[in-house]
């Protein structure tokens, strides 16, 4: 299937400018196949990325650049119960997702 | 929802924001562009969204009523998604859950834009979203 999405990036720079992410620690809930996260992991201190879905999360596996391996971590988990310790992250992005 | 929400303020640092990023319009216009030439073939309607929709506005209501999060900042934009063929398209939407269905007439007129319009010309939907900034409060 060829299709793309926000070729222009209005969406990255519009995230960008509302969100600060640079040097950050992100949850990002629904990251899907890693489309947005890519878009904003090399800013960020790290990213922790959820999806319930196991073959986008693959997908997202598979386009991980190698840079990025150390501060991405994509995982199958639901909003309605976060693995993680309480006050982990400064920025939570619900992305097309709630 | 409202608790999925509270975890996610539960995770949050003390001074740590949430961003919301959603289309918050259900009827989408497809477009066929070329340089600067825009021709409307019609539109999608994602209109079973509305639920999810208000759904999430009450959701966020709730949390803000309860003065766990404040809203600092919102504003719109539209997301362009581009497409090569309109079967690719029309596959994809009629594949969501719940399924999106693009009218038989907006496809043959998209096919038929791409052909007057040239080898050049794409497919694009341009879908209006909405981007929300909160700041948690503790």
């Amino acid at each position: 299937m060829s299709s793309h999405r926000d070729p222009e990036g209005i969406e990255t720079r519009i995230l960008h400018e509302i969100a600060d992410l640079t040097d950050t620690h992100v949850l990002e809930i629904g990251c899907g196949d890693g489309r947005l996260t890519w878009r904003y992991a090399s800013v960020a201190r790290s990213a922790a990325a959820i999806d319930l879905d196991p073959q986008r999360l693959a997908t997202a596996l598979h386009d991980r650049d190698a840079p990025l391996r150390g501060k991405v971590t994509f995982m199958q988990a639901s909003a309605e119960a976060l693995p993680f310790p309480c006050e982990r992250f400064d920025r939570a992005l619900l992305a097309w997702s709630l | 929802m409202v608790h999925a929400l509270k975890e996610i303020w539960r995770v949050l640092s003390p001074a740590g924001t949430l961003i919301d990023l959603r289309p918050f319009v259900a009827s989408y216009p497809v477009e066929v562009v070329t340089g600067d030439d825009v021709q409307t073939a019609g539109t999608v309607d994602d209109s079973k969204k509305l639920a999810d929709d208000a759904a999430a506005d009450s959701a966020l209501k709730q949390l803000l009523q309860a003065g766990l999060f404040a809203l600092e900042y919102q504003t719109t934009f539209d997301f362009l998604w581009y497409w090569d063929a309109s079967e690719e398209m029309k596959a994809y939407y009629e594949d969501k859950s719940p399924p999106v269905f693009i009218p038989d007439h907006v496809i043959e007129r998209t096919q038929r834009l791409l052909t007057e319009m040239g080898s050049e010309a794409k497919i694009r939907v341009r879908i209006k979203m909405l981007i929300s900034r909160y700041r948690k409060r503790v």
